[in-house]
C-alpha cells in the first residue's frame, strides 16, 4: 500500500514537472511558433499591454450585459506594447473587434522610432470590400487584382499596359506608375514667379518637354526653433533617380534666438533632360522659410502639403483638383472662411480654432480644378494631390490615379487595384481579421514590440472601433531547425 | 492512560503533501515568472496557484483544531 502511494505521489511530482516543462517548450518557442492571447480583462498580462495612449483609447471596459471585456479606440494611431521573450521572424495577428462606422484601418507594427518607421498592412478597407462585392475582379498571377466598375480590360496586364488616362483609379498598396505625357506641350519664354511664402520642406512637380529645368528659391533661416536648419534640394526624375543635388549649409545659428539669417538663393540649373515629370524636392527644417520661387516652366504644382506662412495676410487663390483638403491655422492671424469653388458650388470651411484641423470634402464626382480662396495666406493645407498658384501652372502628374484614402467614396471611382487584402469575416456586427507582418528590418532585439493600429480620420469622424481581443502567433525556425542548419553551416 | 500526540500530517498525509507540493511549485512558479515574465502567466494564471495554496492551508488549519 504504500508503495503505491509513493508511485502517486511521484507521478503527482512528475506531471507538475511536465507541466512546467511543457511551459518551458512554449516560452523558448521550441517548436517556432509562440501564441500570446489579450482580450482586454487585465492590466497585468506579462507580455501585452492595452492599446495607448489614453486620449485616443479609453481603459479596457467589461460589458455589464454580457461580461465580455474589450477597449474602445477613439482617436488615430493607437499602439500596442507586447515584450517577447525571444526574437521572431513573423507574426500572424487575429483581431476580434466592431467597426461600426466602417473606418479604414491598418494595422502595422513599428520598425524604428528614430527616423520614425513603421511596416502598416492593409486590415478593413471599406471602399474596398464594397467593390470586392459588386465590381468585376481580376487578378494577376502576382497576387495584384484589378476591380472594374464597368468591365474594360479583361486582365490586368492588359490594364498596366494602357492605365486609362480619363478615369479616376484607385490604388491601395500598390505602386502604379503613371507617365504623365503631354503631346501639346510647349514650353514658354517667360519666368514665372511665386510670391508666397512658404514655411519647411516641400515637394514641387514639373513637366519638362523640350527645355531646360530652371527654378530657383529664395531662402532665409528664421532661427525659431533649436536645431540644424540645412536645405537640401534634389530633383528626380520619374524612375526616383536624382538628376540634381544642391544643399545650403546651416547659418550656424543652431538655437532658438530667432535671429534671421542672410537671405540666399538655391538655383537649380538640369540641361538635356529626357521628356516627363520631375519632382522637386525642398528638404529643410520649419526654421526656413521659401521667400519665392522662379521658374521657367509652365507646369509647376505643389505635392500633398504646403505650408503657407504669413507674409502680408493677403487673399491667396489656389488651385487643385483635390476632392479633400485637410486645413489648419498655427496662428489666430490665420483663422478665416475658406471658400472652395468646384464646379461653380460654393462651400465654406469655417477655420475657427488653431492647430484644429477641419477638413473638407467635395460632394462633387470628377476630375474638374477646384479654387481654394483663402482670405490670408497664412494656412497648412493638406491633400493626396497637387496645388498649383495659377490655374495656367496646374496638370495633375498622376492623371486621375490616387490612393484610396479615408476620403475616398467608391462613387468618384471607376478602377482600383491593390496588391494585397483579403477582406475580414464578418458575423453580424462582429469583424474577425488576420494580417501577417515581418519582423524582418527591424531595429534592436525583436523583443520590445510596438504594434500601431491606424485609423485615419477617426477622430474628425468621432467614430468608434472597439477591439475586442487579439491574439499574437510569433513565429521563427524550429529549434531543431536551427541547430541543423548551425551544424551544416559549421562543418 | 497517556493522551497522544498526533500531528497533522499523521492524520491526514495527502492533504499536507499536496500542500507541500504545491507551495513548492508557487514557490519555483513566482520565481521563474520574475525571472522569465510570462512563463507561467502567458499559459496559466499565477494567481489561481497560490489561491488553491492558501485554500488547503486554510482547510489544514481548520482541521487541525
Amino acid at each position: 500500500m504504500k508503495g503505491i502511494e509513493a508511485y502517486i505521489k511521484l507521478g503527482i511530482i512528475l506531471v507538475i514537472a511536465g507541466v512546467f516543462a511543457l511551459f518551458a517548450y512554449r516560452y523558448f518557442s521550441v517548436s517556432g511558433t509562440m501564441v500570446v492571447s489579450y482580450d482586454f480583462s487585465t492590466d497585468e498580462h506579462p507580455i501585452v499591454e492595452h492599446f495607448l495612449p489614453k486620449g485616443r483609447a479609453k481603459d479596457p471596459e467589461k460589458s455589464i450585459v454580457t461580461g465580455n471585456t474589450y477597449q474602445r479606440i477613439t482617436g488615430d494611431p493607437v499602439y500596442m506594447n507586447l515584450t517577447v521573450p525571444r526574437s521572431f521572424e513573423t507574426v500572424d495577428v487575429l483581431v476580434n473587434y466592431k467597426n461600426p462606422d466602417n473606418q479604414l484601418m491598418q494595422f502595422g507594427v513599428v520598425l524604428n522610432e528614430n527616423p520614425y518607421a513603421i511596416r502598416l498592412a492593409a486590415f478593413e478597407v471599406p471602399v474596398l470590400d464594397e467593390a470586392l462585392r459588386d465590381w468585376h475582379s481580376s487578378a494577376a498571377e502576382d497576387g495584384t487584382v484589378l476591380l472594374q466598375r464597368n468591365q474594360q480590360f479583361l486582365t490586368v496586364e492588359e490594364f498596366l499596359a494602357t492605365v486609362p488616362t480619363d478615369a479616376a483609379v484607385g490604388t491601395y498598396q500598390y505602386d502604379l506608375p503613371v507617365s504623365y505625357r503631354d503631346a501639346a506641350y510647349e514650353d514658354i519664354d517667360a519666368i514665372h514667379t511665386i510670391q508666397h511664402r512658404l514655411r519647411g520642406s516641400h515637394t514641387f512637380a514639373t513637366y519638362i518637354g523640350d527645355e531646360a529645368l530652371e527654378v530657383a528659391f529664395e531662402l532665409v533661416d528664421e532661427n525659431r526653433i533649436e536645431g540644424d536648419d540645412t536645405v537640401r534640394l534634389q530633383i528626380l526624375d520619374e524612375n526616383g533617380t536624382i538628376v540634381h543635388e544642391d544643399r545650403i549649409e546651416d547659418d550656424g545659428i543652431t538655437d532658438d534666438s530667432g535671429e534671421t539669417g542672410e537671405t540666399h538663393t538655391l538655383r537649380a540649373r538640369a540641361h538635356a533632360l529626357a521628356e516627363g515629370v520631375y519632382t522637386i524636392k525642398v528638404i529643410t527644417s520649419e526654421d526656413v522659410l521659401i521667400n519665392s520661387i522662379e521658374t521657367v516652366q509652365r507646369y509647376f504644382v505643389v505635392k500633398d502639403l504646403l505650408l503657407l506662412d504669413d507674409s502680408d495676410n493677403s487673399p491667396l487663390k489656389v488651385y487643385t483638383e483635390a476632392q479633400d483638403i485637410r486645413f489648419v491655422s498655427s496662428t489666430l492671424d490665420g483663422l478665416q472662411d475658406v471658400e472652395i469653388n468646384s464646379n461653380h458650388t460654393v462651400s465654406t470651411v469655417a477655420v475657427g480654432e488653431v492647430h484644429a484641423p477641419y477638413t473638407w470634402i467635395d460632394d462633387q464626382v470628377g476630375g474638374h480644378i477646384r479654387t481654394v480662396q483663402l482670405q490670408q495666406d497664412n494656412m497648412r493645407m493638406w491633400t493626396r494631390g497637387y496645388f498649383a498658384f495659377s490655374q495656367e501652372q496646374y496638370f495633375d502628374p498622376d492623371y486621375r490615379v490616387g490612393p484610396i484614402t479615408e476620403f475616398t467614396e467608391l462613387e468618384d471611382l471607376e478602377y482600383i487595384i491593390y496588391g494585397n487584402y483579403t477582406s475580414p469575416d464578418h458575423k453580424r456586427l462582429e469583424s474577425t481579421q488576420a494580417v501577417t507582418l515581418s519582423l524582418d528590418g527591424m531595429a534592436g532585439d525583436r523583443k520590445e514590440l510596438q504594434f500601431v493600429l491606424s485609423m485615419p480620420g477617426i477622430d474628425e469622424s468621432e467614430a468608434e472601433v472597439t477591439i475586442h481581443d487579439i491574439q499574437f502567433t510569433f513565429n521563427r525556425e524550429p529549434f531543431i531547425t536551427r541547430i541543423k542548419n548551425r551544424l551544416w553551416k559549421s562543418n | 492512560m497517556e493522551k497522544q500526540l498526533v500531528t497533522i500530517e499523521q492524520v491526514y498525509p495527502w492533504l499536507v503533501f499536496l500542500f507541500k507540493v504545491f507551495l513548492v511549485t508557487y514557490i519555483v512558479a513566482a520565481a521563474l515568472e520574475v525571472w522569465l515574465p510570462g512563463f507561467v502567466n502567458n499559459n496559466f494564471p499565477l494567481a489561481y496557484l497560490l489561491w488553491f495554496d492558501i485554500l488547503l492551508g486554510l482547510l489544514i488549519l481548520l482541521l487541525k483544531k
